[in-house]
């Protein structure tokens, strides 16, 4: 297996000293495939992207870039990781300054870098003509665009410096489905053409299924499940995770699946409750899940390679089919 | 820009505020072109003149033209204007910039400033600090600077409250912005409409104040031409010719109107939103 | 399964068409709408946005802006002309016989009172002569049935207090607390979390049990409305292109932009590197509305007759309607 690109080493991240945002949370995004993370709101799954931009520092563990630790680089190449992972931001009109026309906007990296502009114009109007965004765009200010287009505009700005790791935040949150697929293509299309790797935070599981190779699922500030997708997805271990998979809504006219759902809330990261996490919402929860907080361990099996998941009785529920 | 003033222009009380405001600049600007006598020139004999042609608003009381004082008078009340508002805008912006980012006991510290300085009356501010310096023309505009920089600090401070985690400035973060960055290029020009229309509505206020402490003879010292010291002046010959006090208060109260006509017409233009506010 | 549908439908909207004033010029934000649910009935309406589904609601509840510039046709309720009603007819209309759950809860929910007062408050009207201890004890009754636990407790909290799921439950409850006929419910669960959508989607399923009045359920998820509603009426750019059994739709759609549609969605089958469909081209242009099919322009289909007029919507097979020529 090839060395990681990004990865977060037992990392904690306490707010105000109570609140656990993050729990000892460790994985590692390898080059050029795409990991999805998802979890419901609370989940800590915004605070995990942070880390990996190098936004927030962690109050315990690592955050390693290229095998580096982000927060330890001397001066000269905290600016250079700056320029390797970069974000695409869930509201795509509001995430561009207002006062500033599209040309500012887009060339905006690069003064930050003190890149010189006109070096750095034709690879733009390469980007500009890879992500379709129109000459006559450039004089515009944000709120002259429509939203496909500003959205364009924010992966562009995204791309201008050339990162390595693009995280790519609730990217079709508000898109209609006519035009979901466009926007996924396009990322595709990008990664394969400047060799990018993806963190896609995303809550909706049809479109984590389909463009990512590996899924991270995020529950209170722990990671309870991990893996390759299609093997999370076909065979789910931790029952968060079923839950997951079983309340995304899907075309079932015939009402074949009758939606499962779990009871409850998401209980405050402030107040956790003893043992596993999720046992006030789980409906297989014994015992020793009220006092044992499971690891995050392997599952055992063939075809679970790579598949881990916190729970103290994995894999227990029949296969979909 | 120009989008702001043809809205300006659209509204009846607008459009009224700035001709007045057009011509007051424009009759300030070129006082020493306009003026058809040297301000400070005297003619005893002819004292006390009524308008006439060679003198369109007549003379004072010792016969110097009142139509060439009004205009420098203009000029003097404009300066006082500008310089005040600009550094009160100035000082006020950044103050207001940096308790929104300052870590809490900074805050504190530099609203606890602004709370001190609201609480003098800033005529009174004004008489005091004249009274230990003596009066003169810097003074003054220092002084009312000073009092104003509160107003503008509140209302920047408030700004970039409300701006603070805009996604378009994490945006900017990730991208590797500095807070210098941040502040210049995509913090101070959201911001300063509403800090635009303040300074707008704040001139007429300091027009007055210069007037009045003029007036008092602790403002702008003679022989230099002010509205206020016109008027005191002319107050004080009130029985032997009406001409100076109509003059040089209908001069001050066109400029007070037109200025505040033109900055409720620019505040709505800008931010309808803000129109509640007091 | 459901009971047959009686004759006359609860709500029938006929050729309901309306346009809003613009700085731009006039906006035809809905043409010719024409719609019908039937007494204890689920109905979902999808559409993408710019479809006119929440213009069609308010219109319902005839809560419009005031940029209104025109409207024809009628919306009847249980035979009254909702849009002849004089005004304080209607607000007597609105929570009593209709009532609307939004997609934010909390512009239903006042901040500063708690949930108790609000839930008795809204009751004051329907029934005039109960006590207030009454009234009480059904709002407590009813926030239970919407699964709020230990509600007599609870009620004496303010909204800020809850989630964003049990807000929603407690709109649902008061929006049931006068036993409107008619329930309207604007993309209720798409601020929500997926386990907690689930959860309101199954609450909306027990409700029906217990509630003989009708859903319009508004949504732009083809799942959500799939899998919970009886029938399905798909809008495009302000005009119904498509109504159906949900099974119909759903398994048999007739119209190419509902075709479309269903295969933008995502499904099973996709897998990792496959190229995700989507409909070329936008949202057409409501200022200058062509006298033809809206969707020829993005229709791979089209062709000549397509720009012959708007098609009607008409019945293609026993209960199912498409404005297509070619369906």
């Amino acid at each position: 297996m090839t060395a990681p690109l990004a990865s977060i080493e037992n990392v904690t991240v306490l707010y105000g000293g109570v609140l656990r945002a993050v729990d000892s949370v460790s994985f590692a995004i390898h080059p050029g495939e795409t990991l999805g993370l998802v979890g419901e709101s609370g989940s800590g799954k915004t605070t995990v992207s942070k880390l990996i931009l190098g936004l927030l520092r962690p109050t315990e563990g690592r955050v390693l870039f290229d095998g580096r630790d982000v927060h330890a680089l001397p001066a000269g190449e905290r600016r250079w990781f700056r320029r390797q992972a970069q974000m695409i931001f869930q509201d795509p009109v509001s995430s561009l300054s207002p006062r500033l026309t599209i040309r500012t906007l887009l060339e905006e990296p690069l003064r930050i870098h003190g890149l010189p502009l006109k070096e750095h114009w034709p690879r733009m109007r390469e980007l500009m003509d890879a992500i379709g965004i129109k000459e006559a765009l450039l004089d515009k200010h944000p709120h002259q665009v429509s939203g496909g287009q500003a959205r364009r505009v924010g992966i562009a700005r995204a791309l201008v410096l050339n990162p390595r790791l693009v995280v790519a935040d609730e990217p079709t949150a508000g898109l209609d489905v006519s035009i979901q697929g466009d926007l996924l293509n396009l990322m595709h299309d990008l990664q394969g053409r400047f060799g990018l790797t993806y963190l896609l935070v995303s809550h909706n599981l049809s479109v984590v299924r389909t463009v990512t190779d590996e899924v991270a699922v995020m529950y209170l500030g722990r990671l309870v499940e991990h893996g390759p997708t299609r093997t999370v997805f076909a065979r789910p271990a931790h029952p968060y995770t079923r839950a997951l998979i079983a309340a995304n809504p899907v075309i079932d006219p015939e009402r074949l699946h009758p939606r499962a759902t779990i009871a409850g809330e998401i209980p405050s990261p402030t107040a956790l409750p003893p043992g596993c996490r999720f046992q006030t919402r789980c409906p297989k929860a014994q015992p020793r899940c009220r006092e044992q907080d499971p690891a995050l361990v392997p599952v055992a099996g063939p075809d679970r390679l790579g598949q881990s998941a916190a729970c103290h009785f994995p894999n227990d529920a029949p296969e979909r089919p | 820009m120009r989008d702001v003033f043809a809205r300006v222009w659209s509204s009846p009380t607008g459009r009224l505020g700035l001709i007045l405001v057009a011509l007051i600049v424009l009759l300030g600007a070129g006082a020493q072109v306009l003026s058809p006598y040297d301000p400070q020139k005297l003619d005893v004999l002819n004292r006390f003149a009524a308008p006439s042609l060679a003198h369109p608003m007549g003379t004072d009381q010792l016969g110097r033209d009142l139509f060439s004082r009004i205009l420098h008078g203009t000029q003097v009340a404009l300066l006082v204007a500008l310089s005040t508002i600009a550094i009160a805008l100035a000082v006020g912006t950044l103050l207001g910039i940096a308790a929104a980012y300052a870590p809490p006991q900074g805050e504190r510290l530099i609203l606890v400033l602004f709370d001190i300085i609201s609480s003098f009356p800033s005529l009174v501010f004004a008489l005091a600090v004249v009274a230990l310096l003596g009066p003169g023309l810097s003074k003054v505009v220092l002084i009312v600077s000073v009092t104003l920089v509160p107003h503008f600090g509140r209302v920047a401070r408030a700004q970039v409250l409300s701006l603070k985690n805009a996604p378009f400035l994490e945006a900017e973060r990730v991208l590797g912005a500095g807070p210098v960055r941040l502040v210049l290029v995509h913090i101070l020009p959201n911001i300063m409409g509403p800090l635009v229309v303040l300074a707008s509505m704040d001139i007429p206020v300091v027009i007055t104040i210069e007037a009045g402490l003029s007036f008092l003879g602790v403002g702008v010292p003679p022989p230099l031409p002010s509205w206020g010291t016109l008027l005191n002046d002319g107050y004080a010959n009130l029985n032997q010719s009406p001409w100076p006090v109509v003059s040089s208060g209908v001069m001050l109260t066109l400029a007070t109107l037109g200025f505040t006509l033109f900055g409720e017409a620019l505040r709505d233009a800008i931010d309808p939103k803000l129109r509640t506010t007091p | 399964m459901t009971a047959p549908p009686l004759a006359a439908p609860l709500l029938d909207v006929q050729g309901l068409s309306l346009s809003f004033a613009t700085a731009r010029g006039v906006a035809r934000v809905l043409r010719d709408v024409t719609l019908a649910i039937p007494r204890g009935r689920i109905v979902g309406v999808v559409g993408e946005s710019g479809s006119g589904k929440s213009t069609m609601a308010s219109a319902v509840m005839r809560l419009l802006p005031p940029n209104l510039h025109a409207v024809t046709g009628s919306i009847t309720l249980d035979g009254t002309d909702l849009l002849a009603l004089p005004p304080d007819a209607m607000r007597r209309m609105r929570g009593r016989r209709v009532a609307m759950v939004f997609q934010d809860p909390m512009t239903a929910l006042n901040p500063v009172f708690r949930v108790e007062t609000q839930m008795v408050d809204v009751q004051r009207n329907a029934f005039p002569d109960r006590s207030r201890r009454e009234l009480h004890a059904r709002a407590v009754e009813m926030l239970r049935t919407v699964g709020i636990p230990a509600p007599e407790k609870r009620i004496r909290d303010y909204p800020h207090q809850f989630s964003g799921g049990m807000r929603q439950r407690i709109v649902i409850a008061m929006a049931l607390l006068c036993e409107p006929e008619l329930l309207i419910a604007d993309e209720p669960t798409t601020a929500l979390d997926v386990t907690i959508e689930a959860q309101i989607l199954r609450l909306f399923e027990d409700l029906r049990a217990g509630f003989d009045g009708s859903i319009l359920f508004i949504s732009h998820s083809l799942g959500v409305v799939s899998s919970l509603c009886d029938e399905v009426v798909v809008m495009y750019a302000g005009t119904v292109v498509e109504s159906a059994s949900a099974r119909d739709l759903f398994t048999n759609p007739r119209h190419p932009y509902t075709r479309l549609l269903l295969e933008c969605e995502i499904g099973e089958g996709d897998g990792r590197g496959e190229r995700l469909r989507s409909i070329p081209g936008g949202v057409p242009d409501l200022f200058d509305v062509p006298d033809a099919c809206i969707f020829a322009g993005r229709c791979p289909q089209a062709h000549d007759r397509c720009l012959q007029g708007v098609p009607a919507l008409r019945e293609v097979a026993p209960g199912h309607r498409a404005a297509c020529v070619l369906a």
